[in-house]
């Protein structure tokens, strides 16, 4: 394969390897410990739908904002959407965000750069490892963050529908590839010697407008939803919406990271070391 | 094989080479000399392609360089002032990958882990200095590259493995290859270097054969007690200390010690001037200028 160096994705892989396991399990061990106790939080489910029905009895606003929320969770796919996919969205995002920046910003940063870009490859070939470095290492953290939950599902909720949590796997893992990706981009774009928590920058605005747009009536602030990649995979309006994709959001994010990818590889090509 | 004419970087306002012009051909080891902040490393980047030019021209093998052509580099082996790897990684995995990006005959591998002594079950970043500027070594050496690109590569060596280490790039040139060997370590310079350049203040101040400078070598001279009437050929007299008098001596040793004979001294001392005290001397004048 002549478009990347696969001794030097080796090496990208074997590298981050130990983070990627910490990132993953610290973070699949959360998730399988929400979905866990659930048995424990069902009733107090139960009891706030009952509260919310007597509030409704009595026009209350409450049930207004509550439902812009999501609502109360009825089973264990709502109640994880709730409290755990969110979880998984952003922690995720900002892994992704710190790999990202990593694979670009780390060898400047440790100094590796100045033997690196004296070896006999081109830059193209040493971004694209990196690329698929990143793609790599992301695809083994969802794997592991869904291997954990549907251990939790199979112990606590067996016959919960599985398709849907492959289904946020899946969406989750595109999201964390587009953040990756611009966190990429903007390594790409500044200085060398940066610390890569910058990249944290990029997934926390986006989280908080799809939160915004999906908490509003206005319609000003619901068109935020287009803004940022976490509409997408937002589990609870898929869940709600009757698993409706939000195609139009995918196409502005994948668009959009392909043009940074393509910026990344021009700019790559003539960065310096200092 | 290395030629650069009216070289200029300049990092914002701050000067990293104002004007550098040198030839080095194929086969000879050229020194690079100068103090902390001269240039040196300026130089040796941009000739690599790591960071751009102002103006001038740099080529390798005939070709002008560019940021981020990497088909110059399979000829070329590179070893920075310090030595960064993956810290992370044990000395061999990091050996096996550079290994794979280059073609490299075992055998020469093997030798050359075995004289520089190296450690491959250790991690990189467990290292001491003097460790990981071996592997860096290693990293430069191992595909014996037609352009060997030196930036202090014995600082923090022992003494047997530098002198290893130049027994290795002296028979590297044996084979031909080309070594520009930037250094603070003079002598290191002055056993194996054909020509030697000084740049001070992003400015080559000379360009000279070892030979040529070894004609400038004279011996110091000093005399206890105080005489300032000591008249000979090539005898010319520097300053007075407390109770001595220094000269500069260019001739033949026995004429001098025959002509000292006729006087009666408490003590005398006569000394060689190394290289090191040449390019001081050559510092000082620079600055006069």
């Amino acid at each position: 394969m002549s478009f990347l160096s696969k001794e030097y994705l080796g090496l990208e892989i074997k590298r981050s390897f130990k983070g990627n396991m910490i990132w993953s399990f610290s973070l699949g061990l959360s998730l399988l410990l929400i979905v866990a106790i659930y048995p424990m939080v069902e009733d107090m489910m139960t009891a706030l739908t009952e509260m919310l029905e007597y509030l409704e009895s009595q026009n209350s606003p409450f049930i207004a904002m509550m439902e812009q929320f999501g609502g109360i969770p009825t089973n264990a796919m709502e109640y994880f959407a709730t409290e755990g996919a969110m979880f998984m969205q952003l922690l995720g995002g900002i892994y992704a965000a710190i790999i990202g920046f990593g694979a670009i910003n780390k060898d400047e940063k440790e100094r590796t750069a100045e033997v690196l870009y004296v070896l006999p490859i081109s830059r193209s070939k040493l971004l694209t490892s990196k690329i698929l470095s990143i793609a790599f290492n992301l695809f083994i953290f969802t794997i592991i963050q869904i291997g954990l939950i549907e251990i939790g599902f199979l112990a606590v909720a067996p016959d919960t529908d599985h398709s849907l949590i492959l289904s946020f796997g899946l969406f989750d893992y595109m999201m964390f590839l587009m953040i990756a990706y611009m966190s990429l981009g903007l390594a790409m774009f500044m200085k060398p010697n940066q610390s890569s928590l910058i990249a944290i920058a990029i997934p926390f605005p986006f989280y908080i407008m799809t939160v915004i747009a999906s908490a509003t009536n206005n319609d000003i602030l619901k068109a935020l939803k287009y803004a940022s990649p976490f509409t997408f995979t937002e589990p609870v309006g898929w869940l709600k919406s009757d698993h409706v994709f939000e195609l139009a959001n995918f196409l502005i994010f994948t668009g959009f990271t392909l043009i940074i990818l393509i910026a990344s590889y021009l700019r790559y090509k003539k960065r310096q070391i200092i | 094989m290395i030629q650069v004419e009216d070289l200029k970087k300049y990092y914002g306002s701050i000067r990293g080479v104002e004007r550098v012009t040198l030839h080095v051909k194929q086969g000879e080891i050229f020194g690079f000399v100068g103090p902390n902040g001269s240039g040196k490393t300026t130089m040796i980047r941009t000739l690599l392609g790591l960071i751009s030019k102002d103006g001038g021209s740099a080529k390798l093998f005939g070709k002008e360089v560019q940021i981020g052509d990497p088909d110059l580099n399979k000829d070329i082996g590179y070893m920075p002032s310090e030595s960064y790897f993956f810290n992370e990684m044990k000395v061999k995995d990091i050996i096996s990958f550079f290994k794979s990006m280059r073609t490299v005959d075992d055998s020469y591998l093997s030798m050359l882990i075995e004289q520089l002594d190296l450690d491959l079950l250790k991690k990189f970043g467990s290292l001491s200095f003097g460790n990981k500027k071996k592997v860096g070594l290693v990293v430069a050496l191992m595909h014996q590259p037609k352009l060997l690109i030196l930036d202090e590569p014995t600082s923090g060596l022992d003494p047997l493995i530098q002198s290893r280490f130049l027994e290795i790039i002296t028979n590297e040139r044996k084979r031909g290859t080309t070594v520009l060997l930037s250094s603070h370590v003079l002598s290191e310079i002055e056993k194996v270097c054909d020509r030697v350049a000084l740049i001070k203040d992003g400015v080559i101040l000379f360009i000279k054969t070892m030979d040529e400078i070894r004609q400038n070598e004279h011996k110091r001279l000093l005399v206890t007690p105080n005489h300032h009437d000591l008249i000979l050929e090539g005898l010319s007299f520097i300053q007075d200390f407390d109770q001595s008098s220094q000269y500069a001596y260019v001739g033949d040793v026995n004429l001098l010690v025959q002509f000292l004979a006729k006087y009666k001294f408490i003590d005398i001392n006569i000394r060689n001037v190394g290289l090191e005290e040449i390019f001081s001397i050559y510092y000082q004048k620079e600055d006069v200028k």
